[in-house]
């Protein structure tokens, strides 16, 4: 071995010996559990016993014969679609809005952000109790005053576009401040060339700015679906999955199996299922990486 | 307790033990309610995870009344 490779060697080593700690903790907090729960979802582990009997598929033949399991697919991929446009369009408008307010925009975000750093169940009580009550709340309030409106929560047709309200109330003001910070980093001399040019603000948006942000937003659609498919507080906050199984998530019925009727196994094939949707887009983000360096 | 019960003081609790699969099952009686699903339809859900619990041995123990 020639000096300069073993002093390679060296230094690789105390690499290795840098990351072993994030390594291991993920090994233990993350990889480990992952297989454990990958194993439970092939038996018909009970959450108590030690011994669990192998079932091979059917876990999955279970889940996937169920009806209530496929709404809450169904339900997911409405979360997701809801998720990637609306709170998207809002906050992007936003920022673009804040990002002329050069002494308020601080401010602004403080107060966008709020929803977001309060903790779900604070929020999740106060839309009960304010806002959709239909006797005390904003609800009540145009029931009290002639209006037929009905608590949405209490409908299969809207519970679920009402608690996804709820939750893209909390969310955008974060997605605001990601999309203004990425915007500030746009070079000024581009958006100054286009206004010579004579590019009014939409064009503006449309060729400058947007192309600027392009990575961050790709990030943080990715991000948003896998958020979307592992979306648990503000459903079982709300309506833990009712009424009648309308806002039932893969989360939910995950957490029902699992903590409700003690099927562990059954709990860890959906939460492989929503695992693979997680996967998916962590692939499409890996690959949009590989074609954009900036990203 | 004896002397309250021997004054009067008492009641009937009425209470039913599932197994937690047919337990988590009932639950969805709402499903009737609102019209998603038939009682038939509920009931035979009901009696599948009935099945299943049974099978896997988690109905309680009654024992024999002693003559």
């Amino acid at each position: 071995m020639t000096p300069a490779v073993a002093a390679r060697r060296r230094r690789s080593g105390k690499f290795y010996l840098m990351i072993a700690p994030a390594l291991l903790l993920s090994g233990v907090v993350v990889l480990i559990p992952g297989i454990l729960t990958a194993y439970a979802a092939f038996t018909d582990w009970d959450g108590l016993g030690l011994h669990p009997a192998w079932v091979g598929l059917a876990n999955f033949r279970e889940i996937f014969a169920d009806p209530v399991f496929r709404h809450s697919l169904r339900d997911n991929l409405v979360w997701t679609a809801l998720f990637l446009t609306i709170p998207v369009v809002i906050g992007l408008l936003t920022a673009m809005l804040l990002l002329r307010r050069r002494r308020t925009r601080t401010v602004y975000q403080v107060i966008y952000l709020i929803p977001y750093v309060l903790a779900p169940i604070t929020n999740a009580v106060l839309w009960l109790n304010i806002i959709y009550n239909p006797i005390s709340g904003v609800i009540g309030f145009f029931r009290n005053h002639g209006s037929a409106i009905d608590n949405p929560l209490a409908s299969t047709d809207t519970a679920l576009y009402a608690v996804a309200g709820v939750d893209i109330w909390h969310f955008w003001g974060f997605l605001t401040v990601v999309y203004l910070a990425a915007l500030r980093q746009t070079p000024l001399d581009q958006v100054e060339a286009a206004l010579v040019e004579g590019a009014n603000g939409w064009q503006i948006f449309r060729y400058v700015y947007l192309p600027s942000i392009r990575p961050t937003l790709q990030l943080m659609w990715v991000m948003i679906v896998i958020f979307s498919f592992l979306a648990f507080d503000y459903v079982y906050l709300l309506t833990q999955g009712g009424p009648a199984n309308s806002t039932e998530m893969l989360s939910t019925y995950a957490y029902t199996a699992a903590f409700s009727a003690f099927q562990f196994g059954k709990a860890a094939a959906v939460g492989l299922v929503m695992s693979g949707f997680g996967l998916l887009s962590s692939f499409l983000f890996v690959w949009l990486s590989r074609k954009d360096p900036d990203l | 307790m004896n002397a309250a019960v021997a004054s009067g003081n008492f009641g009937l609790d009425i209470s039913t033990f599932f197994p937690p699969g047919t337990q988590t099952a009932l639950t969805d009686i709402d499903t009737v309610w609102l019209g998603k699903s038939s009682a038939a339809e509920f009931l035979a859900r009901v009696q599948t995870a009935y099945d299943k619990d049974k099978a896997s041995n988690l109905l309680a123990p009654v024992p024999e009344p002693k003559s």
